[in-house]
């Protein structure tokens, strides 16, 4: 009824909290933390139309979107994503945008507290469950062994034919990291890299 | 990478031709560019978010080109600067200009907003009748023409919302307290349209120049009608362009086919009944009593005609009711709910309308204008504010 994305557009009978594009639409953007004034909603059209052919192709693929500023782009990634799969979504969590550096804290505090935290467990879910995942803020981890042998594992089990993952990363030399499994993320990203 | 030019540090809009900080072996060059822009954008300047993104992106392109060496399109003009912009990546654009990038936040807009949208200098706007005799097809049409290389997607003209909404949040277009609820509608970008689903109810037409109108035309031919209806069917004409031709009462053939080209796409027509809205094709009016069409259908004399199929029957009942208001002046106890005026789709390409007889401007106007319209009369939430004003 209120700050729905398609108001402007909208011919339907009644407006109110049932209808679907209202409920799903919203219920989306706000599990990406996208609120009715984020800048996605006017952002540069020739950046939303590329990203959303990236997200139109990304069933089935793990993508790389470099980028400078990736919390921007992220969003916008999220935004068309939600635009794409919020019909029929059922209030399901179809498109989530992990902020990498929060996930990862989650897990290390689940070891202080040996126990999984409510945040984490729904993470969990969302990342085995999301038609799109958006994986962003991994500049802002400092990639060891723990970490990249994560974000590895967590791309691996996010391989399926029904399934996209976009990273949205700023240039691989940008990364910050060492150890063993450092050269693995990054072949990993420099391969996926949407050129 | 910090930029020379951010929020806090704004560079302002009619300098930048002289004070914006670029290498010097293409400061002379880049300075001319840049002027043409300005002096462009003081004569149209709308002050909108939609129109500031434009320029910044032509004034970043521009810059690109001479830092790349990249020579800018043949068919671009000094006079239309935002016409046949190549079309370049940003990420690519930002890679090159580094911390001279220019953002809308990082330039003052010392510009003043013009009431009046000129016409763009390069298109003939002079034609006041729906049907001159002789139509001039006019350069741009003929450009949209040439640049037709990738074919206009159908879904283009939808009259549904566009895949990804945009709007501008910091300008309400409407907003109201109704009850409990604040009801809002924000305008819907871009501002200016570029293909006919852009269009919404906060579309303002008067801010349209005459190539903004023109990009609203398909570059081919594009099927609005069932599928069905491109298919020849017994007993019924058909057309190569327009498909089946439905004879519809005592109508002639062009008749039916100027209804065709008003009316090519009928999307989800309704009319009141007891206070519901139900589909419009379910029911026919007959003597002001509404019946339900199937269980008239067998025994009206069209039914030897016009096969028992849904998409005919459809197209039978709207489009004798819109005659029957064209022609005969008919007035309906049950009318459709809402407007639908001509030309709410342009299906053709401006070459194709102006062969026809069209003045292709004022038909895209009239295009901006139904579908605006048809908006606003079934937009739920602009009847909730205006049922409470």
């Amino acid at each position: 009824m209120n700050n729905c994305i398609f108001t402007g557009h909208c011919i339907k009978s009644t407006c109110d909290q049932s209808c679907p594009a209202l409920n799903e639409s919203s219920f989306l953007l706000e599990q990406n933390g996208i609120g009715i004034n984020s800048r996605v909603f006017h952002a540069d059209p020739y950046a939303l139309s590329k990203y959303h052919k990236i997200v139109d192709n990304a069933e089935g693929k793990l993508q790389t979107v470099i980028a400078k500023d990736t919390n921007a782009i992220a969003e916008i990634v999220a935004y068309c994503g939600v635009c794409k799969y919020w019909k029929g979504s059922r209030l399901h969590t179809t498109v989530y945008n992990l902020r990498l550096s929060q996930y990862l804290d989650n897990v290390q505090k689940s070891w202080t507290n040996k126990s999984d935290t409510d945040e984490l467990e729904y993470q969990e879910i969302w990342i085995s469950k999301a038609k799109l995942l958006i994986i962003s803020n991994i500049d802002f981890v400092n990639f060891k062994d723990f970490q990249c042998q994560t974000l590895l594992n967590l791309l691996q089990k996010r391989d399926k034919p029904e399934f996209g993952t976009i990273i949205v990363s700023p240039q691989t030399s940008a990364i910050v990291g060492s150890g063993l499994f450092f050269n693995r993320l990054l072949e990993t990203l420099n391969r996926t890299a949407i050129k | 990478m910090s930029r020379v030019y951010s929020s806090t540090n704004r560079i302002k809009f009619t300098s930048i031709s002289e004070t914006y900080k670029v290498h010097r072996s293409v400061k002379g060059r880049l300075g001319e560019l840049h002027s043409s822009v300005i002096d462009y954008v003081i004569k149209h300047f709308d002050g909108t978010m939609s129109y500031k993104q434009k320029v910044v992106r032509v004034l970043n392109i521009l810059t690109y080109a001479l830092y790349a060496s990249e020579p800018l399109p043949m068919n671009w003009r000094k006079t239309a600067p935002f016409d046949n912009i190549p079309d370049i990546d940003n990420d690519q654009i930002k890679e090159v200009l580094g911390d001279i990038y220019l953002t809308v936040d990082a330039i003052d807009w010392d510009v003043s907003i013009v009431d009046t949208v000129e016409p763009a200098p390069t298109v003939a706007s002079s034609v006041t009748g729906f049907k001159p005799i002789a139509p001039v097809i006019t350069p741009s049409v003929q450009t949209h023409k040439d640049a037709s290389i990738i074919e206009t997607p159908a879904t283009d003209l939808y009259i549904q919302a566009p895949e990804i909404p945009q709007f501008d949040y910091s300008r309400p277009w409407v907003q109201k307290q109704c009850g409990a609820d604040l009801l809002t509608i924000y305008t819907t970008l871009p501002e200016i349209p570029q293909r006919q689903r852009d269009i919404s109810i906060t579309t303002n037409v008067t801010k349209m120049t005459d190539s903004d109108l023109l990009r609203l035309y398909p570059n081919h031919f594009v099927r609005t009608r069932a599928p069905i209806m491109y298919t020849p069917q017994t007993n019924m004409d058909f057309d190569k362009d327009f498909g089946v031709i439905l004879p519809i009462d005592d109508y002639s053939k062009d008749q039916v086919i100027e209804n065709i080209i008003k009316y090519p796409h009928l999307y989800k027509l309704a009319r009141e009944q007891n206070d519901e809205l139900v589909s419009f094709y379910a029911y026919m009016e007959i003597d002001g009593e509404l019946v339900d069409t199937l269980e008239v259908w067998d025994s009206l004399e069209i039914s030897k005609w016009i096969p028992k199929q849904v998409e005919f029957i459809k197209e039978y009942i709207v489009r004798k009711y819109l005659m029957d208001i064209e022609y005969k002046g008919e007035t309906f106890k049950y009318p459709i709910f809402g407007t639908l005026d001509p030309y709410l789709t342009l299906f053709m390409p401006a070459s194709e309308y102006a062969k026809r007889g069209y003045d292709v401007i004022k038909l895209a106007r009239s295009c901006v204008q139904s579908r605006v319209s048809y908006k606003q009369s079934r937009s739920p939430v602009l009847r909730r504010i205006r049922a409470g004003e």
